[in-house]
């Protein structure tokens, strides 16, 4: 457009219709998401709380209400030693961490083989490892097979079956992400002289770092809160993860749910997957932004 | 790169802190053995220091698993208790079974319907002839049992059905004395109804699924004595799709009353502990449940137990004449799997001999309930409400409810739930059960199939 | 998406070409020549081939025997596990209310998430806490989420109790109770555990859409609303994908929230294939448990997987 009349335009445009909204309906706006947010967001969240801090009769009723007596120290005390928080806790860390370690080690060298390659055999392999996401779970021959190499019920296997079933999603992102990128710069560096392994970790995995966040945030989210595979995968008290102590110890009567230690364990439970989140979310909006989802 | 430095160096400190906590925190293997030997081992060759599984009920109350650490100090095997959740109990328990795991000692149902899931002949230790057998009156003819062979150990009360009602409501509504079969109770309906406005007659609990299945279960009570219509259900002499069966009439009572509108409204969904807190309230006149559920009352009422005392009562009831119907507790009852090691195996029997000998009266009580194995006193402290409980099921006729013995039928509280939503009736209930019990029958290779 | 983003060294090759073919000897393979890359997939092929292929497959086998924690044998019975399902009024439900249970996620996620997304696309601090506000519930864990609906959804829980204030009369509906209304609920949930991570996706993609595209839009007299249909909804095709592949997969072996919410009830208005194969395991019945389970990965299959290839095909034209 190089008419008078374009530049004028573009410069209002510049300078006005594509930024900030007129504030009335930015008010507006603004009024709305918090009209949402109240029963999308706050009230559930309080309802944890405020649950996690009365005692199991009058958590029972499920109310809005705040607590006619103060149930915080009983609770936190049932919760930490009765129901094991602790060893729950050291647990689902030793499991967690070194399980998201390896899904996105071994997944972003995958990638990176599926990404380049031409060979229709690892073509082949990315679609059904890729497929692996969108699988259920065997969970009964899972336990027959570890049972047959003696991993069944120690942490070990269980991180073992969780890898295997979360490799697939980091394998998908990361593959899609790598293709997007150019190839010189790896190409470069083998005539430098650089050997494959050195090529990943100097060249692609700086490269990789946005990707490989989201994945390992979506990562820890799942693995964190698993219970599924933990049920069946994990025996006895000393193994247990969070999710996992938290069912041994909530029931008081063959078929209800003491609702005041579940929440209070709901809360205990979350605060670290919190805490992560605030340390990382601004590298998570920025990696997802980078082109990290290609599909 | 100082991003991923932070997050490393978080990490990092998340697991060594987590680490110092825990050394300092509790270490909670209940390894309690090994101090001292015992006399134990002299019966069953168990030797202390052995370590056995339990697979046991993540609800088993604070007694029982005292129980369990009384065990270990007495006889110095060392126990490695393992909870299956109580809500999908027979869901996740039966799944770790089928991958072949097997524990040392198994908590779970008694009932023969259950005992047939695990295929007892080829998985179960035949425990005939252990002393407490003899020491339990009948209650090994329907419990534990099947061909002849008793399989487990039972050492708490039967859950006893019936109905748990509001004195107040009652008084109110002038009734004077509870309904004895189905047509009085749907008379104390319309009661209700008509001289104490605003209360619930009824409340059915469809959100926490198993409820559902205790007020019809109640009203064939009666036609079950000696458990002759069971076995008859099991080995294919009657059906529960028979005209006239007691099984039909029971549904279509239950659909009577919830088309008179006795039930509350969001029957469907509502949760046992709201109906609970309703009826300690006076807001529900009644709900029919078994005994186990008076710790939840207790709960429901801020833990004022005697406050539970004062305000509801128990009363059994039939389709025709009143009859105490009740099941052999999950809680309390433990069967042997085969693991092929002696030595486990040993333990394990000293295991169970112990719950039903040794450490039996301390258990009963410390758990305030009423024993069931002969030669134990009758504890002290034991509520009002749970006394008149025991009451109903001694005067009698306490029989044993008609699901007990027949495979399959674990579908029929999704059944009872369509029908409070009107999905289904009576007649199609009867018909999709009975094709259950066939295919588990079948599954089972019961006689007569 | 990447290519306006990332550097603008693409349209390298044919110079990288050029040196490749340059028979220097003693130069390493360049990447693009194989050579090494089996070995770096290998692990990652290998943890998955055994520790989830392999149970799956077996799996499915077993979907066609008459396993059953009744009897020590196992024997091949063909498809009379689903026949007996049939027969039960058991499957086609399930399947139904499946799939129906899907697609409700899907239109509730994508509604939430896109206006989510449109609102708080540029990064200032309100829009972040906004941001972060809405995606604590991605960090509760499923069964915790079941769990504290089931309570905002009671009968005279918070959610009915805002809508008697802002209603008149007073509501007592029985949302995870009333037949119509529990799906809906349920998936609802579902929905809003995951809407916060969506959003972030959203807005990702939102921003990677260029500026110049909506001048010019903006330029030619297209307003908001014409903008919004014609240019970012088109940009946000693979994002759309990505979301409907992921949620599908998810809402198909729904279990977690259903379970303590509603446990497949009212009646069997909420029962998925994969509550109906719990129940079915509870029972013992083994042999029809695996049979809804490859019910659960067929439908997965048959569904999520031509979305993933329509994805690729787009990406490689872009």
């Amino acid at each position: 457009m190089n008419s008078a009349r374009g530049l004028a335009l573009r410069s209002r445009t510049r300078q006005g219709l594509l930024r900030e909204p007129r504030r009335a309906s930015s008010v507006l706006k603004y009024v709305a998401l918090t009209l949402f947010a109240i029963p999308w967001v706050v009230l559930p969240l309080w309802m944890v709380v405020v649950n996690a801090l009365k005692p199991l009769g009058e958590a029972q009723a499920l109310s809005l209400a705040l607590p006619d007596t103060w149930a915080f120290g009983d609770n936190l005390d049932t919760v930490v030693n009765d129901g094991h928080y602790l060893t729950g806790l050291r647990n689902s860390v030793l499991v967690t961490i070194p399980a998201i370690a390896v899904v996105l080690l071994l997944g972003s060298m995958a990638a990176w083989a599926f990404a380049r390659t031409r060979s229709r055999w690892l073509r082949a392999a990315y679609y059904l490892t890729t497929l692996s996401v969108l699988l259920p779970p065997a969970i009964i021959p899972s336990i027959y097979l570890l049972r047959e190499i003696g991993l069944d019920g120690t942490r070990l296997g269980y991180a073992l079956v969780t890898i295997s079933a979360r490799l697939g999603l980091v394998i998908f992102l990361t593959t899609g992400f790598v293709r997007a990128l150019p190839e010189d710069l790896e190409d470069a560096a083998s005539i430098d002289g650089a050997g494959p392994w050195q090529t990943y970790r100097h060249v692609l995995l700086p490269l990789l770092r946005p990707i490989l966040l989201v994945g390992g945030v979506i990562l820890m989210i799942t693995v964190w809160n698993d219970f599924f595979f933990a049920l069946f995968l994990l025996q006895g008290e000393a193994s247990a993860t969070l999710p996992l102590t938290l069912f041994q110890f909530a029931s008081s009567t063959v078929d209800t749910l003491s609702w005041n230690l579940v929440f209070m364990h709901v809360v205990l439970t979350s605060l670290p997957l919190i805490v992560v989140y605030l340390f990382v979310q601004r590298r998570v909006l920025s990696g997802l932004t980078e082109g990290a989802v290609k599909g | 790169m100082r991003w991923m430095l932070r997050a490393v160096v978080t990490a990092v400190l998340l697991v060594a802190a987590a680490f110092a906590v825990t050394a300092c925190g509790s270490s909670d293997d209940s390894s309690e053995g090994g101090s001292t030997a015992s006399s134990a081992g002299a019966t069953t060759g168990a030797k202390p220091g052995t370590k056995i599984t339990l697979w046991h009920n993540s609800a088993d109350p604070p007694a029982l698993r005292q129980l369990y650490r009384d065990f270990e100090a007495d006889t110095g095997i060392e126990l490695e208790a393992v909870a299956n959740p109580s809500a999908g109990f027979e869901d996740t328990t039966l799944t770790r079974w089928a991958s072949g795991s097997r524990p040392d000692v198994l908590e779970y149902h008694p009932t023969v319907t259950n005992l047939l899931a695990l295929n007892p002949r080829a998985n179960l230790r035949d425990l005939s002839g252990e002393a407490y057998i003899a020491k339990s009156g009948d209650l090994y003819r329907s419990a534990a049992t099947v061909d002849g062979k008793t399989y487990g150990a039972v050492i708490g009360f039967p859950q006893v059905f019936g109905i748990f009602y509001n004195k107040d409501v009652f008084a109110r509504a002038g009734i004077e004395t509870p309904p004895t079969n189905a047509a009085e109770l749907i008379e104390a309906c319309r009661t209700i109804l008509a001289r104490a406005p605003g209360v619930t007659p009824i409340a059915e609990s469809g959100g926490s699924q198993w409820p559902v299945q205790v007020l019809p279960t109640l009203l064939m009570g009666d036609a079950n004595p000696d458990n002759r219509w069971g076995q008859e259900l099991r080995s294919n002499r009657a059906h529960l799709d028979d005209d006239g069966s007691p099984f039909t009439r029971a549904m279509e009572t239950y659909k009577q009353l919830r088309d008179d509108g006795c039930f509350n409204r969001d029957a469907a969904s509502a949760t046992v502990e709201n109906s609970v807190r309703g009826l300690v309230e006076g807001r529900v006149a009644m709900v029919a449940l078994h005994s186990d559920m008076i710790a939840a009352m207790v709960a429901a009422a801020g833990g004022d137990a005697a406050k539970v005392d004062r305000a509801i009562g128990f009363f059994a009831i039939g389709g025709e004449t009143p009859a105490a119907t009740y099941i052999p507790s999950p809680i309390g009852s433990y069967y042997l799997p085969r693991t092929g090691d002696a030595d486990r195996e040993a333990a394990a029997l000293e295991f169970i001999r112990y719950v039903t000998g040794r450490g039996y009266g301390r258990y009963i009580a410390a758990a305030r309930a009423f024993p069931v194995i002969e030669g134990t006193p009758e504890p002290a402290g034991v509520s009002a409400l749970a006394r008149e409980v025991k009451a109903a099921y001694d005067r009698g006729p306490a029989n044993i409810a008609y699901a007990a013995d027949v495979p399959g039928v674990g579908g029929v509280m999704v059944l009872i739930n369509k029908l409070l939503i009107g999905q289904v009736e009576p007649q199609q209930i009867a018909e999709q059960t009975q094709k259950a019990v066939e295919q588990a029958a079948k599954a089972a290779k019961l006689e007569g199939w | 998406m990447a290519s306006t983003t990332l550097t603008p060294e693409a349209g390298a090759p044919e110079q990288t070409a050029v040196r490749s073919s340059d028979p220097t000897p003693r130069r390493r393979k360049s990447p693009r020549e194989g050579g090494h890359w089996p070995w770096f997939a290998l692990p990652a092929v290998v943890l998955v081939a055994v520790f989830f292929a392999l149970p799956f497959l077996l799996n499915a086998g077993f979907a066609f025997s008459d396993w059953s924690g009744f009897s020590d044998e196992i024997g091949f019975n063909g498809i009379d596990n689903f026949r007996t399902l049939i027969d039960q009024e058991i499957f086609w439900p399930a399947v139904r209310t499946t799939l129906l249970y899907a697609v409700c996620v899907l239109v509730f996620e994508m509604a939430v998430s896109l206006t989510l997304a449109l609102a708080l696309e540029s990064t200032t601090r309100i829009n972040t806490i906004f941001r972060s506000l809405f995606f604590i519930p991605v960090l509760i864990s499923p069964l915790a989420a079941g769990y504290i609906w089931k309570g905002m959804l009671a009968t005279n829980g918070p959610i009915n109790g805002m809508l008697s204030f802002l209603l008149p009369g007073t509501v007592e509906t029985a949302w995870l109770g009333d037949p119509t209304t529990a799906l809906p609920a349920v998936a609802l949930i579902e929905a809003w555990k995951w809407s916060g991570l969506i959003t972030l996706v959203y807005i990702a993609g939102l921003k990677a859409i260029p500026k110049e595209l909506l001048e010019a839009a903006t330029i030619d007299g297209a307003n908001a609303w014409s903008r919004f249909w014609r240019i970012k909804l088109r940009m946000l095709a693979p994002a759309l994908t990505f979301n409907v592949a992921v949620t599908l997969a998810v809402a198909l072996m729904a279990y977690d929230v259903i379970a303590p919410t509603t446990g497949g009830g009212p009646g069997d208005h909420t029962t998925t294939l994969n509550i109906a194969m719990r129940l079915q395991w509870g029972q013992s019945f083994f042999g029809p448990a695996s049979a809804l389970s490859l019910t659960v990965a067929v439908l997965v299959i048959a569904s999520a997987v031509p979305l993933v290839m329509w994805m690729r095909k787009k990406e490689v034209a872009q």
